[in-house]
């Protein structure tokens, strides 16, 4: 089967790990914007950090240019936003089969996630509608997060 | 041994409803109500109060099994509020002297936060095991298991182990052999350098065999009003972060990066700070191999001080000295401001000749790993010296005047006092202030009680005396609370509000470093504000309030939620009275430590020494505006009802006719 054409290009939040203190502000951030809950768990970004280095990995949704999870997703669910070009979740719409997140090249790290509270699949999505861009970009004391726009990816 | 689900999903806001019981000594596992307790006590300090009030007997040592280890958080624990990976551990507490009694200890980090998202606001723990267990909590589950493999190991290996075998991403309140060996001043240690020290609840766990509490939460905590919230921890984070002008940037030491890999980090859930430096690879210069740690807090003294503290040990063995004494589970705080120097002047007095037969060097980094081992083992001299100062010094009937210049009371050592404290450079008036802090407290108040004279020593070094007695006019109501021209005057009012302030930071909870927030080079009259997106602005003391009331939506006024802190302070003071016998007299006992001169000379231009008529006027005004009994220092029955302890104040004035 062929490949379909990829879909519009989307801005990313890019992580700059050098930067990072480890707080998790970032997380708490994005459940709470997203979900009014505090909540690593619920959060589109996910921090791993080492309790003797305090060394930490951030995993968050890279928007892809050709996205997996929205060519998977079967129920119409996955839409391109079309100011920032976010692969993102209609949650109306999301039946919770997990389709995107088999399909995610890098869903291990926790890419996108499943709320057992709604039933249905999350990701991150640019905070797509919020005025200010990303929360946790703006949340982050330390400009340990980037949010780059579409048109100046490299 | 399970205790399945507990909380009705999504009932609150700010709390998770349901408070884990354990009884090492049945097995039985059950969890309760948080919310009864919630409106009046608001969490961590105060519910604590609460149930020790209930359920903690006068003369229960802090051995006794039927001691209660509570562990709580409070509303704001795991949320975005600046430092919200809090929790208080309370209880009758084995430092405490001359016989244990009901305190409390709190620690930063992550255990506080993922207790939550495992569905519980605290635990209590009663009973002792009569084997060694560890505690493994699981989403609103519970179980006691088997710690036949765990006893005897340091904390780092405890929660390495612990992390292997369930989930990497837990998180773990530990002991070490110090803890197991029931060494009074032995710590809650989690991760590398976040511990509940003061009190020895480390030596409580050892006492029930209670080797560790491992906890593990997928869930999270409901915010009543989620876009104001964040509004308000955002602009605060901001504000704090520029109070100072520019914000912080991080650690930049290139030479300690290089070296050492050195860089700052977080201690604490959603704080925006970088207090800690986290050390990745120190070579060790008694035990062989890296270290890796975080440093903080009084950690750095390990290495010694230009003064007083002038041991010559140098970064490495320092740093590999405060890794030990974590592993080993060892209060810093007592070993460096209280064991260490007392032993070293009984030395220098000829009073202690050597350490079981071998020379007392301080300058020696073997000498430290042998006396740190001695003690968590209880072995030789180190049995002694496992008793603390106060009681060590009892058995071996020398340096009792050592131990007095060195700890005020309580069997704590000194803390931002100007005397036994002679690390932080608090001055004449400012040391007042602490002492009335000190001396109707049941431990060493500088847990959470840094607001006035930590703040006001560093603030008179960017900001003139003028403009901070006017930030003291908003905040305590006078000028007089600040200048330093009325060293006796005025100085209750302070100390009760940053001993109510003390309450709520333990009790919502919130940082001691970093709250309360009062002063700023960023406004006009230097006061603090935070300016939030909406254009709504929040005076720097109030920030407490109303993050807790847009994380739990409830409805209370400004002046209601104060009064919490005050009904728990005086519910403190009803079990101290209660229990424990504490009066007026108790609380006099302070006053010689402070009549010996100061350490530094301040504002008065000579060293100070404390004016005990000066100071007992000070005494009466406290108790008058405590609502407390001039002759007996005990809560009046019409005050405890005036803030709807009606039952306390039955039971108390019971207990004593």
């Amino acid at each position: 089967m062929e490949r379909p054409p990829p879909p519009q290009r989307s801005g990313v939040v890019l992580p700059i790990p050098e930067k990072c203190k480890g707080c998790g502000i970032c997380e708490l951030t994005c459940s709470l914007i997203h979900e009014g809950t505090c909540s690593p768990q619920l959060s589109r970004i996910h921090l791993q950090r080492d309790i003797f280095t305090e060394e930490c990995t951030h995993s968050l949704c890279i928007q892809c240019d050709w996205p997996a999870c929205f060519f998977a997703c079967s129920v119409g669910a996955l839409f391109i936003d079309r100011k920032s070009g976010a692969r993102t979740i209609d949650e109306s719409q999301c039946i919770g089969c997990g389709s995107c997140a088999k399909a995610c090249p890098l869903n291990k790290n926790s890419i996108i996630k499943y709320n057992p509270n709604k039933g249905v699949y999350f990701k991150c999505d640019l905070c797509s509608g919020r005025q200010r861009g990303p929360a946790c970009v703006e949340a982050c004391p330390w400009e340990a997060l980037k949010y780059i726009p579409a048109s100046e990816r490299g | 041994m399970i205790a399945m689900g507990m909380n009705p999903k999504g009932s609150y806001y700010g709390w998770v409803g349901r408070i884990l019981r354990v009884d090492l000594g049945s097995g039985r596992i059950w969890s309760q109500d948080t919310m009864p307790y919630a409106k009046d006590f608001i969490g961590g300090r105060g519910i604590a109060a609460r149930i020790a009030w209930e359920e903690l007997k006068p003369g229960i040592d802090a051995f006794d099994p039927e001691n209660r280890l509570i562990f709580m958080t409070g509303p704001l624990t795991g949320t975005l509020a600046p430092s919200s990976g809090r929790i208080e551990v309370c209880g009758a507490a084995p430092q405490a002297y001359p016989k244990t009694h009901y305190t409390r200890s709190n620690m930063g980090g992550w255990f506080g936060s993922e207790l939550k998202y495992a569905g519980f606001d605290g635990i209590v723990i009663q009973g002792a095991s009569d084997r060694p267990v560890y505690l493994w909590i699981e989403d609103g589950k519970a179980e006691i298991l088997d710690a036949k493999e765990l006893w005897g190991r340091d904390t780092f290996s405890t929660q390495k182990y612990l992390l292997d075998r369930h989930d990497r991403n837990a998180q773990i309140a530990c002991i070490g052999p110090a803890g197991e060996n029931l060494v009074r001043y032995a710590v809650v240690q989690s991760r590398t350098e976040n511990a509940a020290g003061q009190g020895g609840f480390g030596a409580v766990m050892g006492s029930k065999k209670l080797k560790a509490i491992a906890v593990r939460g997928t869930g999270g905590v409901r915010i009543a009003e989620p876009e104001r919230f964040f509004d308000l921890c955002i602009a605060t984070n901001r504000a704090l972060r520029t109070a100072r002008g520019r914000p912080p940037s991080g650690y930049r030491d290139p030479e300690m990066a290089r070296k050492y890999g050195a860089k700052s980090a977080a201690c604490s859930q959603a704080c925006p700070m970088d207090c800690g430096i986290v050390y990745t690879n120190v070579p060790g210069k008694v035990n062989r191999g890296i270290q890796k740690t975080r440093i903080q807090c009084v950690a750095p003294l390990f290495a010694g001080a230009e003064r007083f503290y002038d041991w010559k040990i140098g970064r490495e063995a320092g740093t590999e000295l405060s890794a030990l004494a974590n592993k080993l589970g060892l209060n810093h705080w007592v070993l460096l401001l209280g064991v260490v120097p007392w032993l070293r002047e009984c030395h220098r007095r000829g009073l202690i000749k050597d350490l079981d037969g071998g020379p007392i060097d301080f300058d020696n980094p073997r000498f430290w790993t042998n006396l740190l081992e001695k003690i968590s083992q209880k072995e030789g001299i180190g049995k002694i010296l496992a008793e603390d100062v106060p009681r060590a010094s009892e058995i071996l009937k020398i340096g009792e005047d050592v131990m007095k210049s060195l700890y005020p009371a309580y069997g704590f050592p000194g803390h931002w006092d100007g005397h036994g404290d002679k690390v932080n450079p608090a001055f004449f008036p400012l040391w007042i202030v602490s002492a009335l802090q000190w001396f109707t407290d049941t431990r060493d108040p500088f847990s959470s009680g840094h607001g006035y004279t930590s703040w006001l020593a560093s603030w008179s070094r960017i900001l003139p005396w003028d403009r901070l007695a006017g930030v003291g006019e908003k905040v305590y109501g006078s000028r007089k609370s600040i200048d330093p021209s009325y060293p006796y005057e005025y100085k209750a009012q302070p100390a009760i509000w940053e001993q109510n302030e003390s309450v709520l930071k333990d009790s919502l909870p919130l940082c001691d470093n970093l709250f309360p927030f009062l002063y700023t080079t960023q406004t006009e009259d230097n006061y603090a504000r935070v300016m939030l997106s909406s254009g709504e602005v929040v005076e720097g003391k109030s920030i407490g309030y109303h993050l807790f009331q847009a994380a739990t939506g409830l409805k209370l006024d400004e002046a209601e939620f104060r009064r919490c802190a005050e009904r728990i302070f005086n519910l403190e003071r009803a079990i101290d009275v209660r229990n424990y016998s504490r009066r007026r007299e108790d609380d006099l006992k302070i006053i010689p430590y402070f009549e010996t001169p100061e350490n530094i000379i301040g504002p008065s231009g000579r060293l100070e020494s404390l004016d005990r008529k000066a100071f007992l006027k000070l005494v009466d005004e406290y108790y008058e505006l405590r609502g407390w009994d001039l002759e007996t220092g005990i809560p009046t029955k019409h005050k405890l009802e005036e803030l709807g302890l009606k039952d306390v104040a039955e039971e108390l004035h019971r207990s004593l006719s």
